[in-house]
């Protein structure tokens, strides 16, 4: 070989090294160079397509039976076969804000009329009209490029798109070609080494070949690295969007419907459907993808084996063969798999998707962890079903509840109202007939100022004088009517005998006849005895007043003592006396033994009845001792042992100790990057009774919340710049004024704390803290609230909630009683109502705003009132806030009005 | 006794929803030359209860629609100066009526038509003087 052959050698050498190291430039130079060439090429081909295609006759077209089908279809045909496109041409229509259907295909006709959701890029297509060609991209039947031109009406609405793809055999050939050339080119720049190569020997041409093989490897692992990226990229698409799905819809069909589109998307998936259990059996929530009459129902027929084994073996199932579908326009074979969204030991909804193509087990193994997800969510969401129908339902059995009380109430309201009514009937009778003679005496005083003495004044006494007496027969007659009513309740305390006879001695001394003696006599004047003192007041009135009328001379001597378990009280006079014939008589009502002695004596005769009646009230009774000529002696005889005093009916507390599941609504936008600690955040507040949006940082700038209590930022995930989260809210049109709630890592805190945020909370955090946090947001309810409300279920549920909550309560069920209760206690807030009997929520605001102590008290009204202008103005000014009864959160805004109520208090 | 001129100093807010009650009341007050002041309902009440300077006493009927006079006088006490009487004056049975002081804390009680008239002077200028006795005290 000498040294022309070393020298070859030494050149090819370099030659092959310098091929080799140009090899990995070249695929790439090559990739590009083809895919660009090819976008473009596709490009033309559905712009010109495009152009030539009727729009209107596009437009009419509704399946593949349509006369306008055959004739675009052949139209396209010839498109596919002038360029020699492998791969069908179609063209789509919009069929919803994200999705389109086929309309015209080169090839088979079944997917005619089949929906899915469009690509981003058909988005500048069907909107703006523009031509647009995607990069590389893989579905599930391959790896694709797509160029989309506009499909236009006569008038210019772009009526449909026209879709030219080309698959990754298509573009590894150009890739290969490109590369062949190129290296083609590479070949002519070193022909002369090359003639020297082939000229020394094949080896040379061997090792070429080898290299030439290895290019080709180094490319396909190329093309595989990149699919494994495509696919990792898909995976993570898939998980994000999933994701987004089932967190912006916060119920389960919400979920499965969003977790459906977002799956079907993501894996190129025909059809699917999604099921939700009711008791034993799977029900359709939500079908995409399959025409109307196809919507399958609960005992839908399709292959309910692999929706309930999926379900029983929380394990994806693929379904042994694939079956036709409606898909709206056309039928479609598919192969069906059924995907179980699992949370904890359960399925809680079962997807399934319907593949042009059985997908491998690798492909449905992928989709488990976004399934997981869904499981979360729907787990949360069926959580948070169950404690809003909780407290409905506990709502409701409050309502019962009182409705039974009131019921019971009433019941018993009728049981006594008999009774009732007399008395009140009797109270009425008293004060109506006392009144008008009130009148007649006022002005017969007044008329008598200028009268002068003489028989006019006379008159006037006299006039005076029947009023008067008329005045005492009404007593009577009312104290008889309301002890026959019954209706009395009895007050026994322990009475001091002396006192009692004292009262009753000066009072006789008014009465009795000149002349005669009153006396007491009391051997123990400690004696005591346990029953109603009005009542024995009543009763010794009687009798003293019917011995003093009889006793023209004489004593009437009153006395007291213990006889045995009774007590005896003794009024003696030494009056005519009562014949025994008469005895019994003297208590029956009307009855008196000399009508002459009513005449001289006044009175109605009912004195000793009355008295009668009421000493056997009191469960003794008067016995009557007489001689006639000598005098009487009635003798009340009261039994001593402690009256058992009827028991008030228990009111309150058994309400306010009820569990009171109500929820309050404070509003909470979480924003973090981090997916797990958001999930657990929200977790930890909503046991807490928050309602919770979330958002990442990226997505606050688009952001238009809803009406918030507090934004929870997580620092964390922030990348370096932490605190551009916390500039962002800050700077946010509708966040800006919110109370920030930072959660971070402990040695972010006096960054965090440089921008106004109201709270740091250091990680990790607990439900507690946060909650802590929250309230400093919202505020914390005052300590000492007075709810007024005259009715009761209202009142109760309010006291209940704010109990329940921590606060002290106490209740007022009127005007009165509030202004008295805020006398005892000053309140920190008072809830009130504004119509009550007696004095309205009105008058309380005018009486609290004049007292100097009460002033400061802030109040939340509640009110069912339809305030007119000059209410909300006198309302205005002071009143911290008004909540309508009929608004649906109305504990909501109480609550959250007394937590801003209680910001503006100085702290205790 | 019933005929004394009129002698009487004081304001005396008088609260019933009987506007004859409130007339004859009024009337046989002024006679002795009592301020008085008449009212039915709280927007009254309140309104002569802050004026400047308050009242001497008050009458309050019980048996009232809207409200029980009896449960105002805790609050009567509270806005009225301290020391004013608070007297139920309301034709109501002795008993009840009696209760219903006791009950609430009124300075004391008169039943209509029993003290009516130059008796129910009599009784305001005793209360007035056991007050006015009892602040000088």
């Amino acid at each position: 070989m000498g040294i022309r052959a070393a020298f070859s050698c030494t050149l090819l050498a370099v030659l092959a090294a310098f091929g080799l190291g140009m090899g990995g430039l070249l695929v790439h130079t090559a990739r590009a160079r083809s895919t660009d060439a090819l976008r473009a090429r596709l490009l033309a081909i559905a712009v010109t397509a495009a152009a030539r295609l009727d729009g209107d006759q596009h437009e009419r077209i509704r399946g593949p039976t349509d006369p306008e089908f055959e004739r675009l279809r052949r139209q396209l045909r010839r498109v596919q076969a002038e360029n020699q496109l492998e791969t069908a041409i179609y063209t789509l229509a919009p069929s919803g804000p994200h999705t389109t259907r086929f309309v015209v295909m080169t090839n088979s006709t079944p997917f005619v009329g089949e929906t899915y959701r469009y690509r981003a890029e058909m988005r500048a297509t069907f909107e703006r009209g523009e031509a647009t060609a995607t990069q590389v991209y893989e579905d599930e039947h391959g790896t694709w490029i797509s160029a989309y031109a506009p499909v236009r009406a006569a008038d210019g609405r772009v009526v449909g798109l026209l879709e030219v793809d080309e698959t990754a055999a298509t573009l590894g050939r150009l890739h290969r070609e490109e590369a062949a050339t190129l290296l083609a080119l590479l070949g002519s720049c070193l022909l002369g080494g090359t003639v020297i190569a082939v000229a020394v020997g094949t080896p040379f041409a061997r090792r070429f070949e080898r290299s030439r093989e290895e290019l080709r490897a180094s490319m396909s692992a190329l093309e595989t690295s990149n699919a494994a990226l495509e696919r990792e990229r898909r995976a993570q698409a898939l998980f994000g969007r999933v994701l987004a799905a089932v967190l912006t819809d916060p119920d389960e069909e919400g979920i499965c419907r969003g977790a459906l589109e977002a799956l079907l998307q993501e894996t190129g998936a025909l059809v699917g459907a999604g099921y939700l259990r009711d008791d034993q059996v799977w029900r359709v929530v939500a079908s995409i993808g399959l025409g109307e009459e196809e919507a399958p129902g609960p005992s839908d027929g399709r292959d309910p084996g692999i929706v309930g084994r999926a379900g029983a073996e929380r394990k994806p199932v693929v379904a042994p063969r694939a079956v036709a579908v409606d898909a709206g326009v056309g039928r479609v074979e598919v192969t069906s798999v059924a995907l179980p969204a699992v949370h904890g030991s359960a399925a809680l909804a079962v997807l399934v998707l319907g593949f042009r193509d059985p997908p491998g087990e690798e492909a449905v193994e992928a989709l488990r962890p976004a399934l997981a997800h869904v499981g979360a969510a729907l787990a949360n969401a069926i959580a948070a079903r169950r404690t809003r129908e909780l407290a409905a339902l506990l709502r409701r059995s409050e309502v019962d509840l009182w409705a039974n009380a009131r019921a019971l109430e009433a019941a018993n309201v009728e049981l006594s109202d008999a009774n009732r009514y007399k008395s009140e009937f009797i109270a009425n009778m008293s004060h109506e007939f006392r009144t008008p003679l009130n009148s007649v005496l006022g002005y017969a005083d007044l008329a008598s100022l200028s009268m002068p003495e003489g028989a006019g004044r006379e008159h006037l006494g006299r006039l005076r004088e029947a009023a008067e007496r008329l005045l005492d027969l009404i007593e009577d007659l009312l104290t008889y009517a309301r002890v026959e009513a019954g209706r009395d309740v009895l007050r026994p305390e322990r009475v001091l005998l002396a006192d009692e006879l004292e009262r009753q001695r000066s009072v006789l001394l008014g009465l009795v006849a000149a002349g005669v003696e009153v006396s007491v006599e009391l051997p123990d004047p400690t004696l005591e005895v346990t029953t109603d003192r009005g009542k024995l007041g009543q009763i010794l009135t009687n009798l003293i007043g019917n011995a003093a009328k009889f006793t023209e001379q004489g004593a009437v001597t009153l006395s007291a003592q213990r006889q045995g378990d009774d007590v005896l009280v003794s009024v003696r006079d030494t009056g005519p006396g009562i014949p025994a014939e008469h005895r019994s008589a003297v208590f029956e009502a009307f009855r008196q033994v000399d009508g002459s002695a009513t005449r001289r004596h006044g009175g109605t005769g009912l004195g000793l009845t009355i008295a009668g009646r009421l000493a056997a009230m009191l469960g003794g009774r008067i016995e009557l001792d007489s001689t006639p000529g000598r005098g009487s002696t009635f003798t009340l005889v009261l039994p001593d042992e402690p009256v058992v005093a009827p028991t008030p009916a228990a009111s309150d507390g058994g309400i306010a100790e009820a569990e009171q599941p109500l929820h309050e609504e404070v509003r909470v936008l979480l924003v973090s990057e981090d997916e797990e600690e958001r999930r657990r955040l929200v977790a930890l507040l909503a046991t807490e009774g928050a309602t919770v949006s979330t958002c990442t940082p990226a997505g606050l700038g688009s952001l238009v919340p809803d009406e918030l209590d507090a934004v929870i930022l997580d620092l964390e995930g922030d990348g370096l710049d932490g605190l551009r989260s916390l500039r962002a809210i800050r700077q946010h049109p509708s966040l800006s004024a919110s109370p920030v709630v930072v959660v971070g890592r402990e040695g972010d805190r006096p960054r965090a704390l440089a921008v106004p945020a109201v709270d740091y909370l250091a990680k990790p955090v607990d439900g507690q803290a946060l909650w802590g946090a929250l309230e400093r947001c919202v505020g914390r309810l005052p300590a000492f609230v007075l709810v007024v409300d005259d009715d009761d279920g209202s009142r109760e549920l309010t006291a209940a909630l704010l109990a329940r909550r921590g606060c002290e309560v106490a209740r007022a069920r009127d005007g009165i009683e509030a202004l008295t209760r805020m006398q005892e206690r000053r309140p920190d807030a008072v809830v009130l109502d504004l119509m009550m009997p007696g004095l309205s929520g009105f008058d309380v605001l005018t009486t609290m705003a004049a007292d100097a102590e009460l002033r400061e008290v802030p109040v939340v009204v509640l009110t069912a009132k339809d305030l007119d202008p000059r209410e909300r103005e006198q309302l205005r000014q002071g009143v911290a806030a008004v909540v309508g009864k009929a608004s649906t959160d109305v504990w909501s805004r109480v609550l959250r009005s007394l937590r801003q109520v209680a910001i503006g208090q100085a702290p205790e | 006794m019933s005929r004394e001129p009129a002698s009487g100093v004081g304001r005396v807010l008088i609260i019933d929803d009987d506007p004859s009650a409130l007339a004859v009341t009024s009337e046989v007050l002024e006679s002795r030359g009592y301020e008085t002041f008449s009212a039915s309902e709280w927007a009254e009440i309140s309104q002569v209860l802050f004026r400047e300077g308050g009242v001497d006493l008050v009458l309050v009927d019980v048996t009232m629609p809207a409200v029980r006079g009896d449960r105002l006088v805790p609050i009567l006490t509270r806005y009225a100066q301290a020391g004013t009487p608070i007297v139920l004056y309301s034709g109501l049975p002795e008993e009840e009526l009696r209760s219903a002081a006791e009950g609430c804390g009124a300075s004391g009680y008169l039943q209509k038509g029993r003290v009516s008239g130059f008796k129910l002077a009599d009784a305001v200028a005793a209360y007035l003087s056991a007050a006015r006795g009892g602040r000088s005290a």
